[in-house]
């Protein structure tokens, strides 16, 4: 606390897998935080890369997070490698892709529709 | 502090109470994830946490038989349907859906103060830790 009866609100930064995933407003010095400026908004700073004493852009790591037998369902992505439910894939990968035993992902095999009989 | 002043949160400044057991500490702050947070140490028999779900998550499905029904009448394609073919569902086409039932669970998410230090975030949300002396 600060003289006169105040508390100074200091504002810190935390870290999941080396990206911001807190922030924090507190007249203590919480452990495993990182000191931010009072200038910086720090949510601003959620889901950037703390690398080198710098926040940068952090990648995306995209995933299929539903599936029905080997048919991709649903895909989701996320700066948290830590949150990855399922095999992970690229951005180009879409529902209703095939993925095969060696976790490669394809479009699934298209086929001319049988003409009805009259 | 509690008695004798007011809180400096940003622009924000917060009365503190009067008299004994008012406020000794405020701590806040916003989870984009799930995981542990680190707060400075709080007495967690005089504190207690409110939190906010900024996020949401769940799954949406359908049960029992849903029936297909093709655009137009035709085959072959020109009574205006296509289809995809994989090797674990049937048919897609493009029509008419009918019959099944949907289930949606939806999900939301807060902190629990874990010990003296630590608050669990379940997933993305804003909380407060509040600590009376």
């Amino acid at each position: 606390m600060g003289s006169g009866g105040v508390f100074i609100m200091n504002k810190y930064v935390q870290l999941k897998d080396g990206v911001v995933f807190a922030f924090i407003e507190t007249d203590g010095v919480p452990e495993n935080s990182i000191f931010v400026e009072p200038s910086v908004d720090p949510t601003t700073l959620l889901g950037k890369k703390y690398q080198d004493g710098n926040f940068i852009d952090a990648p995306l790591t995209y995933f299929v997070d539903r599936m029905s037998g080997n048919m991709v369902l649903g895909i989701n992505s996320t700066v948290f490698v830590s949150d990855v439910t399922g095999p992970i894939c690229d951005e180009t990968v879409q529902p209703f892709w095939i993925m095969d035993e060696a976790g490669n992902f394809a479009p699934p095999p298209v086929s001319e529709p049988e003409p009805l009989e009259e | 502090m509690g008695s004798r002043g007011v809180f400096i949160m940003g622009s924000t400044v917060f009365p503190a109470a009067s008299g004994g057991g008012g406020v000794k500490s405020i701590q806040r702050g916003t989870a984009a994830s799930a995981g542990n947070i680190t707060i400075t140490a709080v007495d967690t028999t005089k504190t207690f946490v409110r939190s906010f779900s900024n996020g949401s998550g769940g799954t949406a499905r359908i049960n029992n038989t849903l029936t297909i029904s093709p655009t137009g009448g035709g085959g072959g394609g020109a009574g205006g349907y296509s289809y995809v073919t994989g090797s674990s569902w049937p048919s897609a086409y493009t029509g008419t859906l009918g019959g099944g039932t949907t289930a949606i669970t939806a999900e939301t998410y807060g902190v629990y103060l874990s010990n003296a230090t630590t608050l669990v975030a379940t997933g993305a949300c804003l909380w407060e830790v509040v600590e009376f002396s």
